[in-house]
Parts: structure tokens; sequence; C-alpha cells
């Protein structure tokens, strides 16, 4: 009984040794697949992490230190007021935040109710509007450039809200991605709510919505980062200062040729990309999979 | 609680015919089963009661006011749905109070249906779970849950045990009875499942094609089943049956099949000598052992335990007798087997009805 | 009580077909289905159906925007096709979009492949490679601007160990387009990479396990198992980054205006150029449309193509 006992100790010991010793012994598929992806995040967070250090220098420093210089006192915040002195950065951010959250709820409303009629009921040229809405999909934003400047012109909305908001309101990619996800809602749902005593605009509203958060979520997602970029409407559609968005006001500062002050402008990149980046690393899975999702479904 | 009657109704689809001429008048406090395989057009019919489905031709009665014009929450209904429909994101309190809400009932009032709902049910710790927390059987009690509530005319299921496993299906079909014989409201339940329907039902009517096959009392159909789809549809195992000739010989009236096999007829028959018929029996009524019978020879033996399922061929007609002695004998050897004439269910081969 | 069978001599019914079941929408509600597309046609008419039709009828014409369009027929179109400076930015879009997708293509997919095993910190490198593309292109243009300066810009730490620096990389016209189309597949990889691996994992690991059975190694498991079952994906990435290269406009904008000498001046910067910088309404549609065709042309090549043969 003993000497089982220990055999069996032995042997248990020579096992853990064993499993230790694979775990510990390199494995050299691990390590390569690990090399090739840490080199590529280096690529991908080399240049914004450079943007940051650049922000704490002066202009000099740039040519004569080297690349990762950080001076022992930053000038973080002198850069921050040279970019708050030449541009209204506060009022391009509002001007984005305004314009892209319009948008984007102004999509996720009309887009579902399109998307929702277009997945659940039969009606007379649903296929029609169904189609043609898709096949918008295909006509580049540059071909409609010119007539929808020339639309919203006489409608007297350049330099507005409405001007930057409106023709944007709704996007056939919503409609589409909205009606692929309620197709999937089941039938019966909808009709123990029509027994219940439902409308049909409380059953899309009270019943469908909600079961479809996530959905809406992406949607959001990517209208508002979408708008949130968007640069050739607003350059076009805005005169002023006014009405200037975030990326219009970026794109105009180093436009400035008079010497480019690099330091400068690293810091205003920084503080536009600053909300994204914190927004992104909290939801940064839901970035992920709207983008994921918006491919293709099984 | 209230009295349905269904008279000449009709549902195309486009060329399709689903239901065409169903005529039914169920008496206030009903439980009517509808019966059939899939496809037969009796969730068409249920669904049309319920106001889902539009209606071809024909009319629907409930209470006596014509209801096919009456949108699906005025015919005061209430529907338990197959997979439960059940609203993913409200509560089980909210999902059974939702349609007393939409009528602007006072809280008070809505509390207290939920609160006696759930009591019969048995729902009371699960009220403010979600259904995704829920178990089968669970949900099933809340979609009925969700019907009481409203105490409506007419409570309509659609298949509702059909996502349930075998055990639970048994119990939830005596608590659906149950709460039927509480309630006492009128019930039109729809299944694919012939026990549930004989089990369950105060009336069955079997439905094929878009038409009804036959209605009655459980037993009703079982003993007099009215033609060969009936006969074959009602009953587990199903009802054998043998095509043959009617002919006089030295054992008296006989049923000659195809391949020259005799089975016995009651005397009483001459009327039908020289017909072509489909002489039926069930596999409970064969009995083991000699007599005025045919000989068989077993191709599988299944022991149930109760029960003992001989599948055996009469020539080369497959026969199933369920017998309740234990059989000793194995595949391949040939049995007597006595068929009683008093059991014996016949039909017209041409028109399929019972003669 | 029992309703005689009407039917002859059948035993059976034949059952119903399955498509009258099909049809589950049932009360129709024409009514309140109209309402509910109805802004979303209304709009699509108003700001794309009507501005598409308006594009082609301004080709047609000549405006400057302050008098009244003159109808010219096709004299736009016949001029595009001599004019130099439409041909050029034409071969500059398709340079741009090839290389990029030779490009951004294979390597999402290297990535995705890499990523798409259990290893750990998975769901960082994830993270990390696709940040880029949630952040705003005109900052981002903005970063490699600087990173692109001849002098003590961040390029170095990548040529200075080959013994290379001083790159005109924005300002010589052979290294422009490489500049933009490094700055493109840096911020795209990582988008196309999250659709890649969506599309990989939706490929169920038994058939892996089942061709691992019969023998095959990893390249066969790639090329038999992991391709074709891929395709679908690598048709919508085809398709979806074609029309975002060839219509890429704010990183031209803001990295390199176009320049130097019309190196990176792809069609739609031209197009803005000849609108708005310009005024030349109709000849900027011409070319808009012209431009719309090809798109379209190609995309319906693309599917015919790589649709999976089934």
């Amino acid at each position: 009984m003993t000497i089982t006992a220990s055999e069996n100790q032995a042997t248990a010991v020579r096992r853990n040794a064993k499993s230790r010793r694979r775990k510990l012994k390199p494995d050299p598929q691990g390590i390569l697949i690990h090399a090739l992806l840490i080199f590529a995040s280096a690529i991908i967070v080399s240049p914004l992490l450079w943007m940051v250090v650049t922000t704490m220098k002066e202009q000099q420093d740039i040519f004569t230190k080297p690349l990762w210089y950080i001076p022992p006192q930053p000038r973080l915040f002198e850069n921050i007021q040279h970019v708050f002195n030449k541009i209204d950065f506060i009022r391009y951010f509002l001007n984005s935040l305004i314009v892209s959250t319009s948008i984007t709820v102004l999509d996720l409303f009309f887009s579902s109710m399109c998307g929702f009629a277009l997945a659940k009921y039969r009606f007379p040229g649903r296929d029609i509007v169904f189609g043609s809405i898709i096949a918008t999909m295909m006509i580049p934003f540059i071909v409609i450039l010119v007539p929808q400047y020339i639309l919203v012109r006489d409608l007297g909305w350049l330099d507005s809200y409405a001007g930057l908001i409106i023709p944007a309101a709704i996007s056939s990619f919503g409609i589409f991605m909205m009606r692929q996800a309620f197709l999937g809602t089941p039938d019966e749902l909808l009709e123990a709510a029509r027994i219940d005593g439902a409308s049909e605009w409380r059953i899309l509203f009270q019943i469908v919505l909600p079961m479809h958060v996530p959905s809406l979520i992406s949607l959001a997602i990517l209208r508002f980062l979408g708008e949130w970029d968007s640069l050739l409407w607003p350059l076009v559609v805005t005169n002023g200062e006014n009405m200037r968005t975030m990326s219009l006001g970026l794109a105009l500062l180093q436009d400035d040729r008079y010497g480019t002050d690099i330091p400068m402008l690293m810091t205003a990149a920084t503080l536009a990309l600053f909300p994204i980046v914190v927004v992104y690393a909290f939801l940064q899975r839901y970035f992920i999979k709207s983008v994921a999702g918006s491919g293709l479904k099984q | 609680m209230a009295r349905v009657e269904i008279s000449q109704l009709e549902k195309s689809y486009d060329d399709v015919d689903v239901v065409r001429g169903i005529d039914i008048d169920i008496p206030d406090g009903e439980f009517v089963v509808l019966v059939g395989p899939s496809g037969c057009g009796k969730s068409t019919l249920l669904r049309m009661i319920a106001g889902l489905e539009g209606i071809t031709d024909g009319e629907i009665r409930i209470d006596d006011t014509v209801v096919n014009d009456i949108a699906a929450k005025d015919r005061d209904i209430a529907m338990v749905f197959q997979n439960y429909a059940l609203y993913p994101h409200m509560t089980v309190a909210e999902n059974m109070s939702f349609a007393l809400k939409l009528k602007g009932e006072p809280k008070p009032r809505i509390d207290d249906a939920v609160k006696r709902a759930s009591a019969i049910l048995g729902l009371d710790a699960l009220l403010q779970r979600l259904p995704k927390q829920l178990s089968g059987g669970q949900r099933q009690r809340v979609a009925m849950g969700r019907a009481i509530v409203r105490d409506p005319k007419v409570f309509l299921f659609d298949e509702p045990l059909s996502n349930l496993d075998a055990k639970l299906r048994v119990q939830m079909r005596s608590e659906i009875k149950e709460l039927h014989q509480r309630l006492k409201t009128t019930t039109i339940y729809v299944t694919h499942d012939q026990i549930e329907a004989m089990t369950m039902a105060d009336r069955i009517v079997v439905m094929q094609g878009g038409v009804v096959e036959q209605m009655g009392a459980p037993l009703e159909l079982y003993d007099k089943p009215a033609n060969v789809f009936v006969a074959t549809f009602i009953g587990s195992p199903s009802m054998n049956l043998y095509p043959g000739t009617v002919e006089t010989s030295e054992d008296g009236l006989v049923v000659r099949t195809e391949e020259g096999a005799t089975m016995p007829l009651p005397p009483d028959r001459k009327d039908l000598v020289g017909s072509r018929i489909v002489y039926g029996i069930r596999p409970e009524d064969i009995v083991v052992g000699s007599g005025p019978g045919a000989i068989a020879r077993i191709s599988t033996v299944e022991p149930t335990g109760a029960e003992t399922l001989l599948l055996c061929k009469v020539g080369k007609v497959s026969t199933v007798v369920v017998s309740r002695e234990r059989v000793t004998l194995g595949p391949g050897s040939d049995i007597a087997l006595t068929f009683p004439t008093e059991r014996l269910h016949l039909f017209d081969q041409a028109t399929g009805r019972r003669l | 009580m029992t309703e005689p069978m009407s039917g002859a001599a059948s035993l059976q019914r034949p059952s119903l077909p399955m498509k009258g079941r099909r049809k589950k929408q049932t009360y129709h509600y024409p009514g309140t289905a109209w309402l509910m597309v109805a802004p979303a046609v209304l709009f699509f008419c108003v700001f794309v159906f009507y501005p598409v039709a308006n594009a082609i009828y301004v080709s047609f014409t000549s405006w400057d925007l302050v008098s009244p369009p003159k109808f010219v027929g096709l004299r736009n179109y016949i001029r595009l096709f001599s004019d130099k400076s439409f041909l050029n930015s034409a071969l500059v879009t398709i340079y741009y979009t090839l290389i990029l997708i030779a490009l951004e293509l294979p390597l999402a997919l290297g990535l995705a492949i890499l990523l798409d095993r259990k290893i750990k910190a998975r769901g960082l490198y994830q993270a990390i490679i696709f940040a880029p593309a949630v952040l705003t292109m005109v900052a981002v243009a903005m970063i490699w601007r600087v990173v692109y300066t001849p002098v003590g810009g961040l390029y170095l730490m990548f040529t200075e160990p080959f013994g290379i620096a001083g790159l005109q990389w924005l300002n010589d016209k052979d290294l422009a387009m490489p500049a933009v189309l490094i700055v493109s597949v840096w911020k795209n990889v990582g988008y196309y990479m999250v659709i890649f691996l969506a599309g990989l994992q939706a490929i169920p690991t038994s058939y892996y396990e089942a061709a691992r059975m019969d023998g095959a190694g990893s390249w066969k498991l790639f090329r038999h198992i992991t391709l074709p079952l891929l395709k679908p994906f690598i048709l919508f990435v085809t398709v979806v980054s074609i029309i975002r290269a060839s219509q890429a406009f704010s990183l031209f904008y803001s990295l390199t205006n176009g320049g130097p000498a019309s190196a990176t001046k792809v069609l739609p910067y031209m197009i803005y150029e000849v609108a708005f910088g310009f005024n030349r309404m109709g000849y900027a549609s011409a070319m808009a449309v012209v431009m719309f065709g090809v798109l379209l042309v190609l995309t319906a090549i693309q599917f015919r193509v790589l649709r999976p043969q089934s």
C-alpha cells in the first residue's frame, strides 16, 4: 500500500514537472506570432505616441533634439494656448458634436422606421422602395456633390446647421442594417402585441426597438464616426467661422503656411483625438463589434 | 366566456386555398382541439379566429357578433404561441400586465389581475425575472399567465407544447386541462399531436387539406372514424389497413387481399359482397392466438413493459399488433392472429368513407 | 357532425404547399407601412435621386453658378477624353486604389489569421490595430504630415538605420503617393482585419478538424478550407475598399493638397477643385458621371468574378 502510494506520488510529481516544463518550453510558433503582432502594434502606436511627445516640445526641439526627446519643462500648456489663440477650437468641436449627434439621432429614428416597415410588412411598392434604397449605396458622394450643393443653396441652407445636417440625415446603409436586424424578429412577437392591443407604432417603439439596442448602438457608432470624420461636405457648404466643424477647422489650420508651428499642430491633433480615444478606450468592444457586424452575416 | 361560430370559412393566398369552407360551432366553455398534419390549415383557422389573418370568405362570430372586420385587439381573445412570444425586454410581471396597461386599466386592478394569475400558475417567485432567465416550462406558464390576466372570452393555443421535452409536455398538458376546468373559458387549441388532442379535448376537429374530416368527442373519433384518414390519424400505433375485395368462402364472409390472404367479416355484411373495401383493425384489438384471422410473420418485437409491440407482415402488408401478454416468439417466426369481427372498421376503397 | 370526404379515390389529401404558410404577414397595414417608409422615400427622392438626375443634366451644360446653365451637349464629355489632367487624375486614382488594395487586404487577412486563435492579449492587439479606424482622418493627416517632416520627422526612426534621411516625402512627386498609401494602410488595415476576423470566426472548427483528420497541413487547410469559405468576405472587403479608396478625399486634401505637380490629384479632389475652385459645374459633373459609370461596371464585374459558385 505505502509503496504504491509513494509510487503514485512520484509519478504525479514527475507529471507535474513535465507539464511545467512543457509550459516553460519556448513555443517557437507562439513567439513568432506575438513578435509579429507586437511589431504591428508598435507601428500603429508610434505616430500617436510621438504626437503626444511632440505636444511638449518647442518648435526648435523638432530639428535639434532626438525624436523622442521630452523637454524637462514640457510646453504642453503653452501649445494648447497657441491652438486656442489660432482657432476657435471649442466652437468647432461643439459644431461637430451638434452636427454628428443630430445626424445620428435622425438616422436611427428614420432608418429604424423604414427598416421595420421593409422587414415586417407587405405593401404595394415595398420591393421597389427597398431595391432603390439599396441601389443608392452604389452612388459615390462625389457624384451628387455639385447638385446637392446647388439644392442646399437654393433652399437657403448654406452655412447653416440645416445645410450640414439634413442632406445626411437618412442613410441607405442605416435602413439596410436595421432591416436585416428586424428580419430576425419572430412574427409571433408582433402578433402577441397586436392581440394585447398595441398599435403598429407602439409595437415598433415599445417592443421591437428595445430588443435591437445592440444594432442601434452599432449603427450609432458607425454613423457618428463617419459624420465626425466628414470633410468634403462641410468644406463646400460652410463659409465662415461659425459653422466650421472640427475636421474642417483642423484642415484649414494646417493650410496656414507661414512657418508651420509643429508642436501647435500636434497639440491641436491631440486635442481633437483625445475625446475619441477616451470613448474608444471604454467602448472599444462595441466599436469593433459594429464594424465586424457591418460585414456579412453568415 | 363565449360561443364561437364559424360558418363557411374560406382562406386563400393568391391561388392557394388553405381553408375551404369550414363550419364549426363551439358552445360556451368548450375545449376544442383542432388537429391534423402540418399544412392542413388548422393554424390558419386559429389565426383567423384570432384576427391575425384576413378572412377570404365566410363568417366568424364570437358571442353572436361577426368579428370578420374587428381587429385582433378588440375581439377579446388571448393567444398562446408555440414559441411563447414573450417580450424579451420585459419582466414576467410586465409581460403579463402589458395588455391591461394598454387598455388603460387602473394600476391596482392590473396588479390584482397579475397577482391572481401568477397565483394560479405558481409564478409568484418569478414575477421580476426576464424571460431569458426562465426554463421552457416556466415560459410556457408565463405565456398562459399573459392570456389569463386579460380574462378573455376565448383562449387560443397554437401548438403551445411542441417546444417542450416529452416529460414536461405531459405535465403541461394536464395543467392546461386543469386550468380550463377551473376557468371554464372557451378554448380552441391547435396541435399536430393526436395524443394531446385525445387527452385534452371535449371535442376534436380533425382537419386535412383545408377541410374538416370529422368532428366529435375523442372516443367517438377513436371508435367510429368517419374515413380512412381519421382512422389512421387518431390512435397510436396507427390502425392496420388491408385493401381487398369482399367474397363469400367456406369460412363465411371474408375480405381477400391482393396477395390472397383472407380476413373474417361479420356475417351481417352480405351487402358488401363484391365491393372493394379497406379492412381496418386497430393494433390493440388484434388478439394473438388462433381463431378467425390471419397468419403473420414477425419481423420485430418491441417490448415497452406494459405491452409488447409486434411488427409483422400479413402477406406483404405490414401489421402492428399490440399485445398485453409477454410474447416469447422472436423475429422470423409465424404467429396466428385473431381479428374480432366486432372491432372492425370497414371503408370504401374508392371514397375512403366508413361503410 | 361528420363532414363527408369530398375528394374521390384518394386516401390522403395532398397536404397544402408550404408556400401558403410562409407568407406570414397577414392582416396588412399598407397605410402604416407607407407612413413608416415615407420620410425615407421622400428624403432619397430629394437628396439622392433628384441630385443624381441633376448631375447628369448639369454634365451636359456649361455653368459657373452665376449665369444660367448653357446646354452644350456632349462637349464636356468629348473634352474630358483629351484633357491630360483628367486622364492623369484617373490614372492616379486607379494607381492609388489598386496598390492600396494589394497592400491592405493581404495585410489585414494576415493579421486576422494571426489573431484567429487563443493567444494572450488578443483583445489588446485587436483594439490597438483597429484604433486608427476610429480616428479623425484630418487629424491623422496632420500627424503624418509631421511624421514626414524631412528633418526631425518620425519616419527617420525606420529609415535612419539604413542610412536614409532627409526624404522630401510630400514634395517629391515619386514619394508623395507612397506617403499617402502608407497612411491609408495604417488607418484601414485594422478595419478590414476586424471584418476578416469575423469571417474567420464564422468558419466552424469542425471543418478544420475533419480536414486535419484527412491529413491536410496548414497550407492546405488555408488553401482549401479558409480561403473558399472566406470568399464572400473577400468579395465584400474588395468591393468596400474599392469604393472607399476611389472616393478618398479628406486624406488627399489635408495631406498633399493633390500635389506635388498633381502626383496625388485623385478624381474626387479634381472634381472638387474644378467645381468649387474654378466654378465649372458642368465639367465637374461630367467627370463625376464618368467616374460613377466606371465604378458601377467595376463592381458588377467583381460580383461576377468573385461570387461563390453554388
